[in-house]
């Protein structure tokens, strides 16, 4: 499985954001992986078990919690794994 | 008339004075909320030596309140942005930009602008500007408030009671901010270098000049520390 990182961008926001490791993310192909709610040239808007996730070409992932409950480290890192692997499955990262 | 003095004329200030802001260097730390509307406003009084650093990049949730956000720079570099954006207004622009800044960074600064959203940045910030005997403009927003001074000799760490042993990481923060709270404060620390440098008067630390949008008297002042 290809490096990537796995940050909580501050403290107050709830969600997570995955950086992969200089790689990028093809959104045409991603869109045939993941069910596109919105896109544009740089970023795809998507739902990945029931969290919003923002696809952006440069190779990072922004996935936001549900309400007021915190997606927190462990479960950010589950989310974050398999959503990797999934999209390096379908290559959807170059 | 050049074009430089042809663009910067309503600026209503006199050739020195225009000429000190064209070739005074402004460094900006920080180019969200705060750090954007500091470049904008900087680059409208004429400003042609610019420093900048940010390491992020352009979101979606970014658009609210920063003024670099747009369709056009989403998910670009915000110091590529930056200076795309400053080309656009000043093509004779001299632009330096790193995605990094840390305590060992080589300043070239006259002055040193705070557009970060942290507390640790700030402090390095400040620390740095004491050390090479520079200005350093404090600003800060969060939700519809905000805060501005300039720190010269008085110390950051008092003005905010720091303690020694500062876990710096409890006090990150993710600031929600609205637009007009950024665009004030981003403009008010613009504004503040820019009277620093024309030794006109400006708020010097311990004073501090705040604001709340949401108050029925917008501006008071206080005294930090």
């Amino acid at each position: 499985m290809m490096d990537f990182f796995v940050v909580e961008p501050c403290t107050s926001s709830n969600g997570i954001e995955i950086k992969l490791k200089d790689k990028k993310i093809n959104l045409k192909k991603a869109a045939e992986v993941l069910p596109s709610i919105g896109d544009s040239p740089v970023v795809m808007l998507t739902k990945f078990e029931g969290y919003s996730v923002s696809i952006y070409a440069s190779g990072r992932i922004m996935v936001k919690g549900n309400g007021s409950k915190k997606i927190g480290a462990k479960k950010g890192s589950s989310l974050a794994k398999k959503l990797v692997l999934l999209l390096e499955k379908n290559s959807v990262i170059d | 008339m050049d074009a430089y003095e042809e663009k910067f004329a309503r600026n209503m200030l006199n050739k020195s004075h225009q000429e000190k802001i064209r070739s005074a260097n402004f460094t900006i730390v920080g180019l969200g909320g705060t750090g954007g509307f500091i470049l904008e406003n900087l680059l409208r009084m004429g400003a042609e030596n610019l420093s900048i650093f940010d390491h992020d990049r352009f979101e979606l949730s970014n658009f609210n309140r920063q003024t670099l956000a747009t369709e056009e720079f989403l998910d670009m570099p915000k110091v590529h942005a930056a200076i795309a954006r400053a080309k656009t207004i000043n093509k004779n622009i001299k632009i330096t930009s790193s995605s990094h800044f840390d305590e060992n960074t080589q300043l070239n600064a006259t002055v040193l602008l705070d557009g970060t959203d942290n507390i640790k940045s700030k402090l390095v910030m400040a620390q740095m500007a004491r050390k090479k005997k520079i200005p350093y403009v404090f600003c800060s927003a969060l939700a519809s408030r905000g805060m501005v001074s300039i720190f010269t000799d008085y110390k950051f760490e008092d003005a905010f009671q720091l303690p020694k042993d500062l876990e710096l990481h409890h006090y990150q923060t993710c600031p929600s901010i609205i637009c007009p709270a950024a665009s004030l404060a981003g403009s008010l620390a613009a504004s503040q270098a820019v009277n620093f440098l024309l030794k006109k008067p400006f708020v010097k630390a311990p004073d501090a000049l705040l604001f709340d949008l949401d108050k029925p008297d917008i501006f008071w002042r206080a005294k930090l520390g």
